[in-house]
């Protein structure tokens, strides 16, 4: 796991986070527990990625978990998780956009 | 509605039991049991079939026709047969179009399972439940996929089929319609089940557009048919008072009476009334509208919520690049809001989560 990703992912209650290019390739993702769609192999991700292009911040409350999204300068960041606060969400991805400025994690990121 | 899948019994003389014990194994499908030749050709024809399972056991005869149907007008239709070896000779004759051929007669269990293995194999590229064609047809172009997309619409009972090469529609089929009428139909189905097979055959191509051409024209469609739906009936006004006086009714401070069966229900989900009207009850500050654009993003977006295997999309809060932020609610009706600044943001998701 890179480490730029710790914190997010160690918010409880956060099942997952994926870093896509603004391109709409993943470029980063890791899950707390496994899931149902692998971002690696899924259309239907990409078909939502494709969604959110315009939007600079997304939340969505579904009736069973919750989809927080942010804009970066690769592109967008989706965490996924159950119902909560999401401030601390809200804290760490900001970090983490912040961190993806820095050349050297792109680089590390292969972006 | 589950996805029709067509059990012919190509032969003479009773089905038995294995209809019975196929519709009781049968989750996700609706399997429908047909013995007559006639009968078989006739649903081909008029209703959807998403696939088509054939047991022969002796007069070939029976399973000519049905072939020649589908070589002809449905060669995408996938085919499980369960034959006799000394039939291998008519099969190899129509091999070109059937995917599946297991050889002899089977239980219902084994055809059960079969059938569960084609659906496997023909939603190889993914298996979508919540996008509209629209969306689908261009999410293919950007991924210049060559694939066979199967769809089945619940609303209408009607199945189609796109092929896509190189991310471009060419050809389109539904019951024994082929070509770019049947692509302007399949692409203004609301929310199809949808199959994507990453193979797509090599078929001339029968559209003749661009796929932004299609959508844009099938939108058009679907807009004049939407136009044309009436307006639901209102009550007559003795029907209103009458349910006025049964209900109840309460005061706001302003002094306004709202029926008993527009309050809030305990659940927090309101019993009635518009839902503009609800929301802005509850939320007098904010800036409160039906947006269908709005509206058809929420509903798009709402996929996540079928990855995530999360359930229904109930509200949500976004910041376009070029727009103000809005948060929305989904009620009967998509619901959009602007707040004034200085509100917490949790504390408006949570009241419309409650709402919803």
């Amino acid at each position: 796991m890179h480490a730029i990703f710790k914190d997010a992912l160690d918010v409880s209650g956060v099942q997952g986070v994926m870093l896509y290019s603004k391109e709409k390739k993943l470029v980063y993702s890791a899950f707390n527990r496994p899931v149902r769609t692998e971002p690696e192999k899924s259309v239907e991700w990409t078909l939502f990625v494709s969604l959110i292009g315009g939007l600079n911040e997304l939340e969505l409350l579904f009736e069973k978990g919750r989809l927080y999204m942010r804009s970066t300068v690769i592109g967008p960041l989706i965490v996924l998780m159950e119902h909560g606060p999401s401030s601390l969400v809200r804290l760490t991805t900001e970090l983490i956009a912040n961190n993806l400025q820095d050349p050297r994690v792109r680089k590390a990121l292969r972006v | 509605m589950k996805p029709p899948v067509v059990a012919y019994a190509a032969y003479t003389g009773p089905l038995g039991a294995w209809p019975d014990q196929l519709a009781r194994l049968a989750d996700g499908y609706a399997p429908v049991a047909i013995s007559a030749v006639d009968q078989a050709l006739h649903h081909l024809r008029c209703n959807p079939t998403l696939m088509l399972a054939i047991q022969v056991d002796r007069d070939t005869t029976f399973l000519e026709p049905v072939f020649n149907l589908i070589e002809s007008r449905m060669p995408d239709l996938p085919v499980i047969g369960f034959v006799r070896e000394d039939e291998n000779a008519l099969l190899r004759r129509f091999s070109g179009l059937s995917f599946y051929f297991k050889g002899k007669i089977v239980s219902a269990r084994r055809l059960h399972e079969e059938i569960e293995r084609a659906f496997h194999k023909f939603g190889d590229g993914g298996e979508l439940n919540s996008i509209s064609p629209g969306m689908l047809l261009q999410l293919i172009e950007m991924e210049r996929k060559s694939c066979t997309v199967r769809l089945f619409d619940s609303e209408r009972s009607r199945n189609g089929t796109l092929f896509f090469r190189d991310g471009c529609l060419h050809d389109a089929r539904l019951l024994e319609t082929r070509g770019r009428a049947s692509a302007l139909e399949i692409a203004s189905w609301r929310q199809p089940s949808i199959w994507i097979e990453n193979y797509c055959p090599d078929r001339p191509d029968t559209i003749g557009l661009r796929n932004k051409a299609i959508l844009v024209e099938a939108m058009r469609r679907q807009d004049a048919v939407n136009a044309a739906i009436p307006p639901p009936a209102v009550p007559d006004e003795k029907d209103s008072d009458h349910r006025l006086m049964e209900n109840g009714g309460r005061s706001t401070k302003a002094g306004a009476t709202i029926p008993k069966d527009q309050e809030m229900s305990p659940r927090g989900g309101a019993v009635n009334g518009s839902p503009l009207d609800r929301v802005a009850a509850a939320l007098p500050a904010a800036d409160v509208g039906s947006e269908p654009q709005l509206a058809s993003l929420a509903k798009q977006l709402s996929l996540a919520g079928s990855i995530m295997e999360a359930g229904r999309l109930r509200c949500g809060f976004m910041a376009p690049a070029d727009r103000p932020n809005r948060f929305f609610v989904c009620l009967d009706e998509t619901v959009g809001i602007r707040i004034p600044a200085g509100h917490r943001r949790e504390g408006v998701l949570d009241l419309l989560f409650r709402m919803s």
